[in-house]
């Protein structure tokens, strides 16, 4: 039997439009700054002074290395893209890495947020689906925190 | 060969019962919809949205397809009103309880190659779902 989540494929663009009621710098600010990312984006924090040429790197609570890459274009607060990169450990023939563009403008009393992930070579199909998955709850928690101060709380283990 | 059809998926920090009112309530739709909804939510209903300042004016309506209260909804979805002459196509909501809240998916499909009518709810579905997570996590449900 063929495992279909192991299929490769090049997906298409897969992008996300998000309405927030906050500011342009804000959501700017929230995307680029390990105070707001630990919040929303699965605890990770980011490294990077945003320039473009620079390197940027996303790291997991425990210092686990997560995602790099570099910034493609820097247009504070509007415009972000980067390359993002993971370690794909043992997987053979390692997909290329995807690009990241975060489009920021105003739309009325809200910012337009929009998330496309451009990618340029075949991926395992089961990586697809939990990456559209991840960005849904990372992007619906970066909303929930800018407009009511609390991203969505993952319930955690108590401390032990 | 990917089929004309739009999903969207967002999360939100509530109760899916809360969210299932929200979605299928005129009061509260009319607030982050700018349509009033009207149904009696059974299957073989219609289903009809109506502009919120002059309830008999309509942007469009449908028939209810499906319905499994607070789980999912299946309808129809007829532009007609509004003066686009294309076949319906076709919405369903999907509510999941997920430990961030509910996960709330759109898909709206069945649509003719070259729809007038997908370019549009494409720019529409994330304004409103948008406007509808801001709306009940700010607590005006109650």
């Amino acid at each position: 039997m063929v495992n279909d989540g192991d299929e490769r494929i090049v997906p298409p663009d897969l992008v996300y439009v998000f309405f927030i009621r906050s500011t342009a710098q804000q959501v700017w600010d929230a995307l680029t700054s390990s105070e707001f990312t630990t919040k929303f984006f699965f605890g990770r924090s980011v490294e990077s002074d945003w320039k473009q040429g620079s390197p940027w790197k996303m790291v997991m609570a425990d210092g686990t290395l997560d995602v790099f890459g570099e910034v493609l274009v820097s247009d504070p607060p509007h415009k972000l893209q980067l390359t993002w990169d993971v370690d794909w450990g043992d997987e053979p023939n390692p997909p290329k890495a995807a690009i990241i563009t975060y489009d920021i403008e105003q739309a009325g009393d809200a910012v337009k947020l929009t998330m496309t992930q451009h990618t340029t070579s075949a991926i395992p199909r089961k990586y697809i689906q939990a990456g559209a998955q991840g960005w849904a709850i990372i992007l619906s928690s970066l909303k929930s925190l800018l407009e009511t101060g609390e991203p969505l709380i993952v319930k955690m283990e108590p401390p032990k | 060969m990917s089929k004309p059809e739009f999903v969207y998926v967002i999360y939100i920090g509530a109760p899916k019962q809360k969210v299932w009112t929200a979605i299928t309530t005129g009061e509260h739709t009319k607030t982050f919809w700018k349509r009033f909804v009207k149904s009696d939510w059974k299957v073989g209903s219609r289903v009809e949205f109506m502009y919120p300042d002059d309830q008999t004016k309509l942007s469009h309506d449908g028939e209810v397809l499906e319905i499994d209260p607070p789980n999912r909804l299946v309808m129809t979805f007829d532009l007609k009103p509004e003066g686009i002459d294309e076949k319906p196509s076709r919405v369903t909501y999907e509510l999941e309880e997920h430990e961030l809240g509910t996960k709330f998916t759109v898909i709206h499909e069945g649509f003719p190659p070259d729809s007038k009518v997908l370019p549009g709810i494409s720019n529409g579905w994330p304004r409103i779902l948008s406007s509808m997570k801001s709306y009940i996590e700010s607590g005006k449900l109650g």
